[in-house]
């Protein structure tokens, strides 16, 4: 019974988002209406709003979205993204595509900094994405190039799916950790390739930067020094803070906030402009934690229904091969991944998925980030793309598409993909870090 | 009529203050760590209980603004009298879901108040009605938004077919 | 009676898993209630399993349990400071019985004799108390070592709730904080020890930021509840109520034993992974509870300010350990 209402409301949400209804809102009417049929209580079904409202996001550690926003602002209107990626442009001259590779690079560092991927997506948006639109760049290359590569935010450490999945499977936090930083850059890698060689066979969606016959001022030269310098810097800092263990992300992003505005002070802005920045980073901020509440309500519907009795009943019902059933969880993640929050799929999922997966034989660590990415390749897929609609939410662009999004990101999605059946079938890449250090 | 839109942007701009005051209270925090080894009280607690106020706080200005993440893939498709059935069915939707929120706030924040209900101990204790209060006040207040929105619409007031007349201006600009 | 398929929702905010009371919800009543129901009735039950937050998180689960979202909840009083402010009792009288089994004896002889506690969550919150669980033996571990009490001065430690003025009493700095947080805090030094018991110590791996394990023995304590929503439970055939009572009662019963044996095997991996395990002297410890011989007396109080029978239950507790055989470091009193 519950199964049948959770299908009947899967499908009204599709059709609700379709129809143009704000996201957040579809998740909590489908959400409420389940919970009522289901329960026959209306009082239930309203509780689910207000209980998940309240407690969906009241953790110190989503801060990290609000600071982390913030910092890209003042990042991106100090001047000195535009510094930062000029100084790509130049250091990277004879790389195809280099704008995009300075993307995925940067993506890769700032990684390192945040927990969870949206933050990077928002801040790449504001940095990177005007800079590839005034250079030329073709739009859906360039926005699933800033998309897709926020998705590096969550495999490389610290990453809050790899916290949840420790604690779930009993792994330790510490060598999961270590596990996701070399799939990490052979996905970095793959990515790379991916903008190199769409880059050569059609030059004309990445234009090489036009160098400058006139040389720098001086001015200009120190400017995009203390740009380059600062960004530089403002990594070392936060990347710094948490891989010495100094920071937990959520100082590591209030410090990245301040030093940011140090940037800024640095580079000239002044009250009206600072303001400016606080003001519109808490308009980016406000729809994707409005989602990040709405989805955990709709996760909860899900719980209620016994959607996880219903996927363990379709597996067992089964007796195919291994291999099948690896392809089956595969499938389900990335439907799963179409609907819903990457923590919550992890938290439906993995309670069943890890304990089926060393039946099958399979290295714990191995299976935590081959499963990772998979769900993680959601983040792009639509209708709710959380990473798509985050870059829809984030570009200083209103003529951006979420479809062209959509349509961007799906090279990044497949690569997704193909990292995961590399780390399946390779599980060295996984294991061997951890192992050598233990 | 404009005057719930600029409270809306006053709002917003209090809690966009505030969130810049949270990095200031974590770098303040960390540096009293570990330069005076003296943290500051209950900076995880002001953190937790800020994050969701914050959010809250700013959902009215992202309604009038139309900042609210949505598709379009088929509104594009439609004629312009559809597609405003089209937003006026889904700003009525979001009217009932703020007033489920509204409703079944209202309960557990008076029996927060009534019962003195907190969280943490000791030192820690912080009641938890004021953020109650916070999720039961914006939420009544994203109510009278979408409303506000429908009517603006169909009035033909609405820039863009999203933003409510004022709510889109930078902060340095007066409408 | 027509036979029925009943499904119930059942819930906890801790993951199946590291949380002993969670894992003999999954393991034990889940799977008995099914068996029992399916040999001794001629009904059908389900249960749709929601642990670790999918439902309800820890600080909601008694209110979902009110509300219906909930059939069947296990949560731990200890996040319902407020509402079931008394019912955590066991945390203002620490350095109980540190047998899980004993301390749950005692924890149960003060419901029995004092049945306000039981009918409070019928009477206040609409459901029916099936059962009691508990923690096992809490200790401290921590990021460095430390002898004395007063090495401790000034240290931040993390904890969850009411055991929170255990170190406040002792001059350490309290940190209100959540087991999933605990080692990425431990690793950065937001605080520098936690105040666990050991499975959950050894199962959030707490030992790689903190490897200092202090065996302190604050005491086992029977502070998690497994509570049924009333109108659901009143809605069931009477022989399927029966067995469900039995079933929450026998999950009680066994939870004692559950929870030395997690202390043991916890203790064990803990040595296993390399944790240095320490003794507190017994001077240490006395002078620890010495600090805190007010403490239950205070609570006491503060209960009854809130018109709760504090003072009756304080001391029905009090008695009721000392009716087991175990013997308190320090004489607490409550007038
Ligand atoms: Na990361
Ligand atoms: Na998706």
């Amino acid at each position: 019974m519950g199964g049948d209402i959770v299908l009947w409301m899967l499908a009204l949400l599709i059709l609700l988002i379709f129809l143009g209804v704000h996201i957040g809102v579809a998740l909590a009417v489908c959400s409420a209406l389940g919970v009522w049929f289901m329960l026959g209580s209306f009082e239930a079904a309203v509780s689910i709003l207000g209980n998940t409202a309240y407690e969906a996001v009241r953790k110190d550690v989503f801060a990290v979205i609000p600071l982390f926003v913030l910092m890209g602002d003042f990042i991106s209107r100090s001047g000195a993204a535009s510094d930062l990626y000029r100084i790509c442009d130049r250091t990277l001259k004879r790389l195809p595509g280099r704008l995009a590779i300075a993307t995925i690079a940067g993506n890769t560092v700032f990684a390192a900094v945040t927990g969870v991927s949206i933050a990077a997506a928002a801040a790449f948006s504001r940095i990177a994405y005007p800079e590839m639109k005034r250079v030329g760049y073709k739009q859906t290359f360039a926005l699933g190039a800033v998309a897709g590569s926020a998705c590096l935010g969550m495999l490389i450490p610290p990453s809050v799916l790899l916290i949840v999945w420790a604690i779930l499977t009993e792994m330790s936090v510490g060598a999961l950790f270590i596990a996701g930083i070399i799939p990490g850059i052979v996905l970095a890698l793959l990515f790379t390739a991916y903008v190199v060689v769409s880059a050569m066979r059609k030059p004309e969606i990445a234009p090489a930067f036009q160098e400058d016959l006139v040389p720098l001022t001086p001015e200009e030269l120190r400017s995009e020094l203390v740009g380059g310098l600062g960004i530089l810097a403002l990594i070392l800092l936060v990347i710094g803070g948490i891989w010495t263990g100094m920071f937990t992300p959520t100082e590591a992003a209030g410090f990245g906030a301040i030093g940011a505005l140090v940037i800024g002070l640095v580079k000239g802005m002044r009250g009206r402009e600072i303001l400016e920045a606080i003001y519109q980073a808490g308009r980016t901020t406000a729809p994707i934690m409005f989602l990040l509440i709405t989805a955990q309500m709709y996760s909860r519907l899900l719980a209620i229904g016994g959607a996880v009795n219903f996927i363990q009943g379709l597996f067992f019902g089964l007796g195919v091969e291994p291999w099948m059933i690896i392809a089956l969880m595969m499938v389900i993640w990335i439907v799963l991944g179409m609907l819903v929050d990457s923590v919550s799929i992890i938290l439906l999922t993995v309670p069943i998925f890890a304990p089926m997966a060393a039946v099958l034989g399979l290295d714990p660590l191995a299976f935590a980030i081959f499963g990772i990415l998979v769900i993680e390749a959601g983040l792009l897929t639509p209708p709710f793309g959380l990473l798509v609609y985050t870059v829809k939410g984030s570009v200083p662009d209103p003529d951006v598409t979420l479809g062209q999004i959509f349509v961007g990101s799906t090279p990044y999605f497949l690569l997704i993909l193909v990292a995961a059946l590399i780390v399946l079938f390779v599980p060295a890449l996984a294991t061997w870090l951890p192992q050598a250090m233990l | 009529m404009q005057v719930p839109i600029k409270i809306s942007r006053a709002i917003h701009l209090i809690s966009a203050l505030w969130t810049l005051a949270l990095a200031a209270l974590i770098f303040g925090d960390v540096i009293g760590r570990t330069v005076f080894t003296a943290p500051i009280p209950g900076t995880k607690e002001i953190l937790q209980n800020s994050i969701v106020s914050i959010a809250f706080l700013q959902l009215p200005l992202a309604i009038y603004s139309g900042s609210m993440l949505r598709t379009t893939i088929f509104a594009d498709a439609v004629p312009p009298l559809a597609r405003r059935v089209l937003r006026t069915f889904a700003a009525l939707l979001g009217l009932l879901v703020f007033i489920g929120l509204v409703w079944s706030t209202l309960p557990s924040f008076l029996d927060a108040y009534r019962i003195g209900e907190y969280e943490g101990e000791g030192s820690l204790r912080v009641p938890t009605w004021p953020v109650r209060g916070v999720v039961l006040a914006m939420s009544a207040f994203v109510g009278l938004a979408y409303l506000q929105m429908i009517w603006l619409d169909w009035r033909g007031r609405l820039i863009d077919e999203s933003e409510a007349p004022g709510a889109f201006a930078p902060i340095g600009g007066q409408d | 009676a027509l036979a029925e398929d009943i499904t119930l929702r059942i819930g906890a905010g801790h993951p199946n898993g590291p949380a002993v009371y969670v894992a003999d919800v999954a393991d034990f009543f889940v799977p008995e209630v099914k068996r029992r129901v399916a040999e001794e009735t001629e009904h059908t039950i389900e249960f749709v399993e929601g642990y670790g937050g999918a439902i309800a998180g820890v600080a909601e689960t008694l209110e979902s349990v009110q509300n219906g979202i909930l059939d069947i909840g296990a949560y731990c009083i200890c996040f319902e400071p407020a509402k079931l402010f008394l019912h955590n009792f066991p945390y203002y009288t620490p350095f109980g019985p540190q047998d899980a089994a004993q301390g749950m004896q005692a924890v149960r002889a003060t419901y029995d004799a004092v049945p306000w506690l039981t009918e409070q969550f019928t009477a206040e919150y609409d459901q029916v108390l099936l059962g009691l669980h508990g923690w096992d033996n809490y200790h401290l571990g921590t990021t460095d070592p430390w002898e004395t009490v007063a090495d401790l001065q000034g240290v931040k430690i993390g904890g969850a709730g009411p055991n929170l003025p255990w170190l406040e009493f002792a001059g350490a700095v309290p940190v209100q904080s959540t087991l999933p947080d605990g080692y990425l805090s431990l690793q950065t030094g937001v605080y520098n020890g936690w105040l666990m018991f050991p499975s959950a110590y050894l199962g959030f791996k707490f030992y790689e930021p903190s490897p200092y394990y202090t065996l302190i023995g604050f005491g086992a304590m029977g502070v998690n509840a497994l509570t049924m929503n009333q109108r659901k439970f009143d809605s069931l055939p009477e022989d399927v109520r029966q067995i469900i009572v039995e079933v929450g009662r026998a999950y009680e019963d066994q939870s004692g034993a559950s929870n030395n044996a997690r202390q043991a095997a916890g203790l064990e991996g803990l040595r296993e992974v390399g944790a240095e395990i320490r003794e507190l002297s017994a001077e240490a410890r006395a002078g620890w509870a010495q600090s805190l011989v007010s403490f239950p007396n205070q609570q006491a109080k503060e209960a009854d300010s809130r018109g709760m029978p504090g003072t009756e239950v304080m001391k029905t507790y009090i008695a009721a350990v000392a009716a087991t055989g175990y013997e308190m470091p320090v004489e607490y009193t409550v007038e």
